[in-house]
């Protein structure tokens, strides 16, 4: 036992100590998420207006207003999109509807939006009701000649925090798949072609104490990673991610139960596969099918059925969508409890496979 | 082989048969006996098989055939690691490591560690370094520790003292005399002559099998004699005259670094001064044969394309 903690201690240390690994388990994932967290969600710089104009043509007032009011702020403009009345407000944006009698002479602007209310949804309500209150103004009449009307429209989150969130809960999971499957797979072939596994096979160390070791090292660093990154992201990017004390502990099991699935799979890929070029091949393999398994940068929903019939009992898939519902708040059922099981089933096979089959030099 | 009539102690290590393929190399090897408590040197040319036949009695050798008994562990006869020390050129280590974890493994695992070890090969100054910033010698000190200091009872060594400062060298020598003073077996592959000379016994390998076993000074008698002349020749046209008169008296000289070495008996040490006087020599000298010479002739022999029938006679 005394040795077993060595070998996770040191096993634990040289993980911290590469620079690559480093990079790649945890600088990796945030650098992904900033850049498709700006490529898929709300840009922070475009304020869009959804504009639903029944007075032919005089919306062009306030637009041109509006459009003034930011027009000496470099990186920040409106983006305007004519809808139809009837479809419902998007999140983060604001619907401005303007009645049939709204002219120069005046007439009723309703200002519709989806709380909560984002800074930039925020800043495009202030300054529609700021435009309108100068055109009174300026008007020199008694009463306004324009009003303004509220429509809050009932929503849980915007469509950017949505975003955001279904991005860093994804990739919390694909860093926890792709890390446990590939980065640890492809170290222990290194370090065995490279000899570096022989010292432990001389002295009075079992495979199965070094592949513990070795799985329990990573596999912790791996959890609080995770952890941190949820907690982190959703912090820096108000992403409305349900951390309550349940939540973190359900996300605890299902990441731990992903960690042993995943990193049992690669031991056993890297019990047979003992040439560095061949690991290699094998990871670039399956990193294309595992990332589209993930639903992260294509929704399985618009997937061909036959695909979606394969990726529904898809281990990836079940973890990645575990995950993301614990992380929703959603309620924990029966299927949820399979999925669990499922992953420490196929963990305890593949951990099986790995310590029988588990070489400690190249093949001849 | 030569003939041992004496009474070995118990084995450590019986080979029973050890056939390894690699490629166009072949080490084939059977029924040899290590005694316990003896220190073997494997010496031969470079390819001989010295560390494969270390690696192939560790198991690291993917061997055809491994029968191969190791009484001193008792009962069981298999390898017992933990009463193993090894130091092997091919071995290494994450370059993440740093040499102080390694040194902890090692307590951690093996349950006792030397602080005489510890001190003699230096390790002090190497513990804050990454085994990937060490240089040969100093990974070299690191092995010999992982060889020695849990006073194992059996232990392997594969060119110890390549790489290695002479402070450490004398290390070297003072921990493989401790280890026998404790009772443990060591077997080693050197190219090293005070190695061989602190040996008991030496197995001479060739060509992937074992050309000969004995005592130093059995081989030298063997293969070169016990005694050797120099004669260091000032005027290089009388070397003809020298080699054919060496000849004509049953020696044949072997020219080192400007001077000629002759082997034979103690009757070298009256037919020398006679070859001096008559031939005008600048300095001449009559010494016993060393494990030096015997590893010159070795390797000579490595070189030597077909293989010469052994004897006295040495010709580079």
């Amino acid at each position: 036992m005394t040795h077993l903690m060595h070998l996770t201690r040191l096993e634990s240390l040289a993980f911290l100590r590469s620079k690559s690994a480093l990079f790649w388990t945890f600088a990796y994932p945030v650098v992904l998420l900033v850049l498709l967290n700006a490529l898929f969600s709300q840009s922070a710089t475009k304020l869009n207006v959804e504009i639903d104009d029944l007075s032919r043509g005089q919306a062009s007032i306030v637009k041109d207003a509006l459009i003034e009011r930011v027009s000496f702020i470099e990186g920040l403009e409106f983006a305007f999109d004519d809808v139809d009345n009837e479809a419902p407000i998007r999140g983060g944006t604001v619907r401005l509807t303007f009645d049939e009698t709204f002219s120069e002479a005046g007439g009723n602007v309703t200002i519709g939006f989806k709380p909560p209310v984002s800074a930039e949804t925020g800043s495009t309500i202030a300054m529609v009701s700021e435009a309108l209150e100068y055109m009174n103004r300026t008007a020199v009449t008694a009463d306004p000649n324009w009003t303004l009307a509220y429509d809050v429209t009932e929503g849980a989150a915007t469509g950017g925090q949505a975003s955001t969130r279904f991005l860093i809960t994804g990739l919390a999971a694909l860093t926890i798949i792709t890390t446990a499957l590939f980065g640890f797979t492809g170290v222990i072939i290194q370090l065995r072609d490279a000899g570096a596994l022989r010292p432990f096979q001389i002295m009075p160390v079992k495979r199965r104490d070094y592949i513990l070791a070795f799985s329990a090292s990573r596999g912790v660093i791996l959890l609080v990673f995770s952890l941190i990154f949820i907690i982190g992201a959703n912090l820096i990017y108000r992403a409305g991610i349900d951390l309550s004390l349940g939540t973190l502990a359900l996300a605890l099991v299902t990441s731990a139960a992903g960690i042993f699935a995943f990193l049992g799979i690669g031991l056993a890929i890297a019990a047979f596969i003992t040439k560095p070029a061949t690991g290699q091949a094998v990871i670039n393999t399956l990193n294309l099918p595992v990332i589209f398994l993930s639903d992260l940068f294509i929704p399985v929903s618009a997937m061909p059925e036959w695909i979606q019939s394969i990726v529904s009992v898809s281990p990836i898939y079940a973890f990645v969508n575990l995950l993301r519902n614990i992380f929703d708040g959603r309620s924990f059922g029966a299927a949820d409890v399979q999925t669990l099981v499922m992953l420490f089933a196929l963990g305890t096979l593949a951990f099986w496979i790995a310590m029988s089959s588990f070489k400690w030099r190249p093949a001849k | 082989m030569l003939k041992q009539n004496i009474v070995l102690p118990p084995a450590a290590i019986h080979i029973k048969n050890v056939q390894v393929q690699r490629e166009a190399f072949r080490l084939s090897i059977s029924d040899l006996i290590v005694p316990t408590g003896e220190y073997i040197t494997l010496v031969g040319g470079n390819g001989a098989g010295k560390s494969t036949l270390i690696e192939a009695l560790l198991g690291l050798a993917d061997s055809e055939v491994l029968e191969c008994l190791y009484p001193f562990a008792g009962e069981d006869m298999s390898l017992p690691s933990e009463r193993l020390g090894t130091q092997l050129q091919s071995l290494s280590w994450n370059p993440e490591f740093r040499v102080a974890d390694i040194l902890d493994l090692h307590k951690a695992v093996y349950g006792k560690q030397s602080s005489e070890a510890y001190e003699l090969l230096g390790l002090s100054e190497l513990a804050p370094k990454g085994i990937g910033k060490t240089s040969r010698g100093e990974r070299v000190r690191i092995d010999l520790f992982f060889a020695f200091a849990h006073s194992p009872d059996l232990i392997m060594l594969d060119e110890p003292s390549t790489g290695l400062d002479a402070q450490y060298i004398e290390a070297l020598f003072q921990l493989i005399g401790d280890a026998k003073n404790n009772g443990a077996t060591l077997i080693s592959a050197t190219h090293d002559p005070r190695e061989v000379a602190m040996s008991d016994q030496t197995w001479w390998l060739e060509n992937g099998t074992v050309r000969e076993t004995g005592q130093l000074s059995q081989l030298l008698s063997e293969h070169l004699g016990s005694w050797k002349g120099v004669l260091n020749v000032s005027d290089p046209s009388s070397l003809p005259g020298l080699h054919e008169h060496l000849e004509a008296v049953g020696h044949f000289g072997v020219e080192q670094d400007g001077a000629i070495v002759i082997f034979g008996d103690e009757g070298l040490k009256s037919i020398v001064p006679g070859f001096a006087e008559r031939f005008d020599l600048s300095g001449w000298g009559v010494s016993q044969s060393t494990a030096a010479d015997l590893l010159r002739h070795i390797s000579s022999q490595s070189r030597a394309e077909p293989r010469p029938a052994a004897g006295k006679i040495e010709k580079d």
